[in-house]
């Protein structure tokens, strides 16, 4: 089974569900596919060892003894990722798609593609109860998602897989969730949280994956305007985890709420047994 | 000498300068030794990738020997080192201004080639 949590708005915990929850159940694997800046690993404490897997992407290679400088692999390219100076075409492999069109489009056949590290896979080699696997996209690279395809071939069906997904409702986070059985969006009550728990909601709506939501820093008297909204809509909130300086202390220090508070163990194993009837 | 200046509006040499490189809205291309003056309009500006790219390669298309602006960033800067264009950085207000400091050779160069193009 496939969990993926996700947010429109960043900062709103993702990642506090995401490793509270894993700790909570068993035979997890935990996937963090924020992988422009990945942090579950701060709560888990994994060992990755030395060994990683490198993510590549094929970028264009020009033979300049067979390019006649014609401009139409430049024409082409949607993403400006090829320019040509004095007659020499250049590549910008850090903006390019690798959607091979300039080889194909090329008639003098002087483009010829190869592979090139844009990010890595890292897993915990001793893991404990949890499994984490971890995408991280290179420094100056725009495309994360050939890190969050390969990240998801290491999902292991016998295993409840738990996908924390980047913020926002682009590509990378669509990446994350097209997979996957159930869908958490983690929320504020606040009104930039109502604003982006919408945008996702209609991400989710639109790939039609159940959902439901979780409000995280809640607060009574303040909680109405996410209320009101998903009653309007018809979405079950799952959880509310309170507005707390203890909770705010123990993510500042790596530590996962569950660890000092261990009841809210039972309130995810709970939630996670309401995802499995609906799923079921 | 021909440049290129990135402005923001196309208004003879009063046009306004523009720092930013992709982005500017328009190009002023000035011949220097006779203050001919014609203006291209940035197509790349509004880009979602590769604006600097797009807009090295229009600016370096019109044949020029130098590009004045306020913020190059790496990949544009990387095209125009490759087409052996020279870099100026300018901050200021107005076209004329810039031409000015640049005739006067006071204008910081990022780049220069050492060989003409």
């Amino acid at each position: 089974m496939i969990i993926t949590i996700l947010s429109g708005k960043g900062g709103t915990g993702k990642t506090t569900v995401s490793t509270n929850l894993a700790l909570s159940l068993e035979n997890v694997q935990l996937l963090d596919a924020d992988v422009e800046e990945p942090n579950s690993y701060i709560f888990i404490k994994p060992d990755f060892a030395e060994e990683y897997k490198s993510v590549k992407r094929l970028i264009p290679i020009i033979d300049e003894d067979k390019c006649t400088a014609c401009r139409r692999c430049i024409d082409f390219c949607e993403y400006n990722a090829l320019a040509i100076m004095l007659g020499k075409v250049l590549v910008y492999p850090e903006i390019c798609h690798s959607c091979g069109g300039c080889t194909l489009i090329c008639p003098s056949g002087a483009v010829r593609e190869e592979g090139r590290e844009i990010g890595s896979i890292k897993w915990d080699h001793y893991p404990g109860s949890i499994e984490l696997w971890q995408g991280e996209l290179n420094v100056g690279e725009e495309s994360s998602i050939p890190v969050i395809e390969q990240l998801k071939e290491y999902i292991k069906p016998e295993k409840i897989a738990i996908i924390d997904s980047q913020p926002g409702t682009s590509c990378p986070t669509i990446e994350a969730v097209v997979d996957s059985d159930f869908c958490i969006i983690v929320t504020e009550p606040t009104p930039f949280g109502l604003n982006d728990l919408q945008m996702a909601v209609d991400v989710v709506r639109d790939i039609q994956k159940p959902f439901a939501v979780i409000i995280n820093r809640s607060e009574e008297g303040y909680d109405g305007i996410i209320e009101d909204y998903c009653q309007k809509e018809n979405i079950s909130i799952l959880m509310k985890i309170p507005y707390s300086r203890d909770i705010a202390k123990w993510y500042s220090a790596g530590i996962p709420f569950v660890n000092k508070m261990p009841e809210w163990k039972n309130k995810f194993q709970i939630l996670f047994k309401e995802i499995k009837g609906v799923i079921e | 000498m021909k440049i290129a200046i990135s402005c923001i509006n196309e208004d003879g040499l009063r046009s306004r300068f523009d720092p930013r490189f992709g982005r500017a809205s328009y190009f002023a291309i000035v011949k220097v030794d006779t203050m001919e003056l014609s203006f291209t309009e940035n197509t790349a500006s509004q880009l979602s990738s590769g604006a600097g790219v797009k807009a090295a390669q229009l600016v370096s298309d019109q044949a020029i020997d130098g590009v004045i602006s306020g913020k190059i960033g790496p990949k544009a800067a990387k095209g125009l080192k490759s087409a052996g264009i020279k870099i100026y950085y300018f901050n200021g207000d107005i076209i004329e201004e810039a031409i000015r400091e640049l005739k006067k050779d006071s204008l910081i160069v990022e780049f220069d080639p050492g060989v003409k193009r």
